[in-house]
Formats: structure tokens, C-alpha cells, sequence
């Protein structure tokens, strides 16, 4: 039920402001073993196929869900139990995962 | 000793010079500084400042952002006085004077803690902030040591030792300076730990009065005679005859949140916490004075006043949240009011010489666990279906409004002088809790309290998922006046100012200007973490600046991996930060936004 309740926002907006695009990239070419032209063209990519998957703020609400998950005591509850939090995360690992097949992502 | 000869000692032993209140209180009157958490005595963390107004805010841009080193989640925010900026960070609590100038660390000071402090503190190693008097810096840190430090050099001063980690007692509160004292309470309500508030000597340290929330009156500092619960002398033994037996030892009532002061009634004004343990069934009695608002004689600490909210508790309704003090209109009458907007999502007003109970309505629609607040008695009108206690232990009592967290946390909300407005953050969430029975082990949690949190549309099935709302409130009618619907709860603090701006921020990140009036959005930007610190401002040279910590557990910067399954908790803005490695640290941040 929690799905399709986030579902009628969908369109693929591809609205992920500048910042969003260049922060995900610095931190995704940093994983992926430093700066280059090769680890910037996968991860360029890779935050294009998540923007083309879901909204930003889908994208944003995402991250504090799956970051905040493991947040101790009582308020870490909030960010576990929501039946959206586990619906958003599900839309997130799936974007990723389809990005990392487009993109020759491979870990 | 009896409570009238013990207070006449602790008046002979009272310091008989005066300066350092008057020091905060000039720095406070001027708006260039923001010289204590709630900008001002009063907890109303509104800004006289009217350089960033409605017509320009869309045109804020960060000026300037400092680094803290330090992981985990920041709440409060810094301190401005002068040219300098303080600012604190979680455990390990360090602390750094920044000058505005030109943004470099003038000194640090970063303490040695016993890691052992961390697992007994219940609710992530925050730490709410610094305050400033008599040319002094004061942390209180996460092991209790209260330390005073050398506001130009950094150097300690004095310390002093609040508490004792192994029995579950940490500090995460902001310390305040009042006349010639530094007041501090106590945090460990999860671990059996009996509430106190202590004020220390400003020049060395030695205890002045310390006053406990649950016990004994003599150490309640309490005259049964003259101090009053709703105008009525509160007589004998007022807390030990709500418990049983010696129950009270492992009380509760901690004091983990913030202090607001009246210079002209020389009054303190502050809230105590949960009972004991989570499970009510355990602790019968109304378990006096936890859950209560305390206003203490700011010289010898005797209550003049109490209010408990929520006798008894039953869902972890804490009464630690701020009090602001402002002097409202209530049915045709000008009162020197109280606004307290609590945990179990009653908003109250009191007025604040007398203790009288003016107003107390739900500022969230979604409160259930009460009808009403009886205002002749005081007391919550509890529904039996959300009771906890009546369902027992080992019963699953289901779609209690609102959730343990409360319908507002410690987060600080703002007031405006202009608009007659209260911008209060709040959380949107309700619970299931099953109570189970539990043995105190000193410095073990003691909670004894199974919890599922969901959305608060689950319970009022308006097909909402939002989790928090931000809203605005007026305080003598009891109404929400506008109501922004925000995704997360809002953890972090409000600041309202004279250009009819109100500022917040969100745990995506975000920090929001809204109209003061409508609550329209007037701008947003999204900083490097999620937001639980309070937004200050201040004039460096004459500019208007405004500036929040954000950092909570996570960082946006890890790209791809964003935390899935296992976190990697933020290490990832290591790398995404180090080009602004030169004047910062690596961790949490401090961003300061400036109209260019």
C-alpha cells in the first residue's frame, strides 16, 4: 500500500539540480577509486539513470530512510518501521542496480 | 535541616557580587551577537536583525562553511559574540573559537572522554551547545564534567563533575549562565537515573544549589508551604508519597533540556523527564515531579511553582522541551506568559509568575492518547484503549498519538514579537508500545518498552504519509494558525526574525525560509547532512549572517553506495570534502549563508 501511494507523484521528471548531480558524482568517482576520466563517465551515468528512475526528492527522502535506519534507541524507529521507508529504499537499490548495468558498473 | 534554614544557608553561601548577568545581558540586547542558545533569556530565538527579509532571502547564498571532524549527529548551534564564533561538536565535545574575519580557528579546545560514556548514552553523543558569560566558554560534555573555559585563549579555567557515567549519568544539554551561576541538569532517563538541576559558582566551580526532580522535599528544594502546583500550596512529601516504596531512587525526571530565565522574576524555568522505567505498570503513582515544569528562585534554587503534564506516564512523554517566555494577551488580560509545547502534543501556556494554567490544546490534530486537559486539575484526560498501563505488561497497545518521540522533541521553536506567531518543528508519528517487565542494572538501559513507529495518516487514515509537520501556533487561543507538511519530523531549531523570515531545517538537509505569516517557502538549499542543529544569526562587520550545523549519522556525499544495508556512516565525506580540507575539519558541517 505504501508503494502505491508514492507511485502517482511518478514522472520522469530527470529533475536532479546541479548540486545534487556533482556531489553524487565526487562521492561515486571516490568509490569507485579516485578521479579520471574513466570513473567520471560510469558514475555521470549512473546519476543519470537514477534521475531517469525517480524524482529528487524520491531520490533525497531515500537516502535519510536507508541513512538513518541504523540511528540508535528510540528515534531510530521513525526511520525502520514507515512502510515508505522500505518502499523508497526498494525504488532506490533498484535504480542503482539497473544504473550499474548501463553504466559498466561492476561493484 | 528543615527547607527553610537549608535555604537560608545556601542564601549566606551565595556569591555577593553581581557582573557576569549583566555581561549576557548586554551582549543579548545586542543583535549583532547571539550570545546564548535562545538568542536571548526569554528561549524566543527570534532576531531583532531585518537585513534578510521576505523581498530578498530567495537571494541567500552560503558565505562560508567550516568542517567540525566530527561524525554523528549535531544538534544546537553556535555561539557569536564579538568577532568570534563558538561552536561545539558531538562526543568528543570539542570545541572551536573561529574568527569571523577570515574564518580561521583561533583555538580549540578537544577533550580526552572515556569511549565507555558512549553506550550509555541513549540517543546518539549530541551535544546541545555552549554558553558564554564573565569572559568564559562553557561546555558541559558527555561524561557530566562541566568545564569553563578561557573564551579568548581556550584554556580551562575550571571544572567540575556533574555525574557519574557507570550509574548511566551523561550530559547532553546546553549549559546556561545565570547572574553569577552556570545551570546544568542531567541526562540517563533510560537508565534508572534520578533528575537534578545544579548551578556552579561562575568564577570557581563549587557547587551553589542543586535541586533533584523526584524524592525527599529537602532535596527537592521544595517549601511545601509556598511552593504551588496550579496556585495550591503543594504540601508534604508531595513526590515520595506518588511512588512506591523507594522507588523514586531510580526515578527519572532527568533534565536534559533547555533553561530560559527571567531576570525580572529571577526565575528559572526548565521541564523533567520520564519516570523510571518506560513500563508504567511497574511504578504505580503519578510519580511526582517527573514530567513537571519546574520555576526555581534563580539565587537558592527553591521551586516557586510546578505543573506536571503527565502524571504517571505511560508512553515516554518527557517534559524536557523549551519554555519560552513572552508576555501575551490571554482572554482580554496581559500575562507574563509561559509557552511550552510538550511531548505528549499539548500546547501550553501558563502564565509564568504564578504557575496558573492558562491554555492547553493539541497542536498536532493527530494527539489521541487524551481527550482534553482537565484545566481546574490539570490532568490529561486519558483514553483507556491508548492506556499503557491499563492494557498491562505484554499487551501490544496499538495507534497511540503521538509516538515516544513525542509530537515535538528538544528542538527549539522560535517566536515572533511581530507576528504574535510560535513556529514550532514537530513529528507527525504514532505508535505501538508493549510495556514488559524489567530489573534495574546500574548503567544498563532500564526501559523495559517494545515500539513500532509509523506515520500518524496511518491512525487518522487521511492517506498522508508526511512524518513531521512545521507549523505556527497561536499560543493564546491554542490554534495552529498554518501547518507545512514536511516528509521527515523536523529536528531542528527554529529561528524567526525582524524581516518577517522564519528559518528551519529538515534531515534531507535542507535548510527552509518560510513567510512568518503564511508559512510560504521562500527558500531552500540542501547542505551536506541532515539538519537536527538550531539556525542562529548574527552581523559580522554589519552584514547579516545566518548559519546551522547540519550532520546526522549520514552524509549525501557517499554517492552510490547512500548508506544501503550497512552503512558506512558517513566515512564517504572524506573524500567528498577534501578540497575544503584548507580551513576545515572533516564531519559534521557549519554552513553560513549570506546575501551576496
Amino acid at each position: 500500500m505504501g508503494l502505491v501511494l508514492l507511485l502517482p507523484g511518478i514522472t520522469l521528471a530527470n529533475d536532479f539540480p546541479t548540486q545534487a548531480r556533482v556531489e553524487f558524482v565526487l562521492g561515486c568517482m571516490n568509490e569507485q577509486g579516485g578521479q579520471s576520466y574513466d570513473t567520471l563517465y560510469k558514475c555521470v551515468c549512473l546519476v543519470d539513470a537514477i534521475a531517469a528512475e525517480m524524482s529528487h526528492d524520491e531520490f533525497v527522502e531515500a537516502q535519510v530512510f536507508s541513512q538513518l535506519r541504523s540511528t540508535a534507541g528510540e528515534r531510530g524507529g521513525v526511520f525502520r518501521d514507515p512502510d515508505q521507508a522500505r518502499a523508497l529504499i526498494e525504488k532506490l537499490e533498484a535504480a542503482i542496480e539497473h544504473g550499474k548495468a548501463r553504466c559498466f558498473i561492476s561493484n | 535541616m528543615n527547607t527553610k534554614s537549608f535555604v537560608m544557608a545556601l542564601a549566606l553561601l551565595a556569591p555577593c557580587f553581581a557582573g557576569a548577568n549583566e555581561d549576557v545581558q548586554e551582549l543579548i540586547a545586542d543583535s549583532s551577537n547571539w550570545a546564548t542558545w535562545g538568542g536571548n533569556y526569554a528561549g524566543t530565538r527570534y532576531s531583532e536583525l531585518a537585513q534578510i527579509d521576505k523581498s530578498n532571502v530567495g537571494r541567500l547564498q552560503v558565505a562560508w562553511t567550516f568542517s567540525t571532524g566530527v561524525l554523528r549527529g549535531h544538534e544546537g548551534g553556535p555561539l557569536v559574540v564579538g568577532d568570534m564564533l563558538y561552536i561545539h561538536t558531538p562526543f568528543p565535545n570539542k570545541v572551536y573559537s573561529i574568527n569571523l574575519a577570515d574564518q580561521t580557528i583561533n583555538w580549540t579546545y578537544a577533550p580526552t572522554q572515556d569511549a565507555d560514556t558512549i553506550p550509555v548514552m541513549c540517543c546518539d553523543t549530541v551535544n546541545r551547545g555552549l554558553a558564554y558569560g564573565d569572559g568564559k566558554i562553557f561546555l558541559q560534555q558527555a561524561d557530566t564534567k562541566l568545564v569553563a573555559l578561557n573564551a579568548k585563549t581556550g584554556a580551562v579555567v575550571w571544572t567540575a563533575i556533574n555525574g557519574d557515567p557507570a550509574k548511566g549519568e551523561t550530559n547532553t544539554n546546553a549549559p546556561l549562565v545565570v547572574k553569577d551561576t552556570v545551570i546544568t541538569g542531567i541526562s540517563g532517563g533510560e537508565y534508572g537515573v534520578r533528575g537534578f538541576i545544579v548551578a556552579y559558582d561562575i568564577a570557581t566551580g563549587r557547587q551553589v544549589w542543586k535541586a533533584y526532580s523526584v524524592g525527599p522535599d529537602e532535596e527537592l528544594l521544595i517549601d511545601p508551604e509556598r511552593t504551588t502546583h496550579l496556585e495550591q500550596p503543594i504540601g508534604a512529601n508531595s513526590s515520595l508519597s506518588t511512588w512506591e516504596g523507594e522507588q523514586w531512587r531510580l526515578g527519572g525526571g532527568t533534565t536534559w533540556g533547555w533553561f530560559t530565565y527571567d531576570p525580572a522574576l529571577n526565575l528559572v524555568y526548565y521541564g523533567s523527564g520520564n519516570p523510571g522505567t518506560w513500563n508504567p505498570v511497574a511504578r504505580p503513582g503519578d510519580n511526582r515531579w517527573s514530567m513537571t515544569l519546574f520555576a526555581r528562585d534563580a539565587d537558592t534554587g527553591v521551586a516557586k511553582w510546578v505543573y506536571q503534564m503527565t502524571p504517571h506516564d505511560e508512553w515516554d512523554y518527557d517534559g524536557v522541551n523549551e519554555n519560552l517566555l513572552v508576555d501575551l494577551e490571554v482572554d482580554g488580560r496581559m500575562r507574563k506568559a509561559l509557552v511550552h509545547f510538550d511531548r505528549n502534543g499539548f500546547g501550553y501556556t501558563l502564565d509564568r509568575e504564578s504557575g496558573e494554567l492558562l491554555v492547553a490544546e493539541k497542536f498536532d490534530p493527530a494527539v489521541n492518547w487524551a481527550t482534553h486537559v482537565d484545566m481546574r486539575t490539570g490532568r490529561p484526560q486519558v483514553v483507556d484503549r491508548y492506556s499503557t498501563d491499563e492494557n498491562g505488561e505484554d499487551f501490544n497497545t496499538e495507534d497511540i498519538c503521538p509516538a515516544a518521540l513525542g509530537s515535538k522533541d528538544q528542538q527549539p521553536a522560535a517566536y515572533s514579537p511581530r507576528t504574535k506567531l510560535f513556529y514550532v518543528p514537530t513529528n507527525h508519528v504514532c505508535m505501538d508500545y508493549e510495556p514488559y517487565e524489567v530489573e534495574y542494572v546500574a548503567g544498563q538501559p532500564y526501559v523495559g518498552a517494545v515500539l513500532t513507529m509509523f506515520p500518524a495518516g496511518q491512525v487518522t487514515r487521511d492517506g498522508t504519509t508526511n512524518l513531521g509537520n512545521f507549523i505556527a501556533w497561536d499560543a493564546a487561543e491554542g490554534k495552529i494558525v498554518w501547518s507545512n507538511s514536511e516528509p521527515f519530523s523536523v529536528w531542528s531549531g527554529a529561528l524567526a526574525t525582524a524581516g518577517d523570515v522564519v528559518f528551519y531545517g529538515t534531515l534531507e538537509g535542507y535548510l527552509k525560509a518560510v513567510d512568518a505569516n503564511t508559512g510560504e517557502e521562500l527558500y531552500s538549499f540542501k547542505t551536506p547532512s541532515g539538519i537536527i542543529g538550531n539556525i542562529n544569526t548574527w552581523t559580522h562587520e554589519g552584514k547579516q549572517y545566518v548559519g546551522v550545523l547540519s550532520g546526522i549519522g549520514g552524509w549525501a556525499g557517499i554517492g552510490m553506495a547512500a548508506g544501503l544495508e550497512g552503512a558506512t556512516d558517513g566515512l564517504g565525506a572524506v573524500g567528498a570534502y577534501r578540497s575544503l580540507s584548507r580551513h576545515t575539519q572533516l564531519g559534521g558541517v557549519l554552513t553560513v549563508f549570506a546575501i551576496p
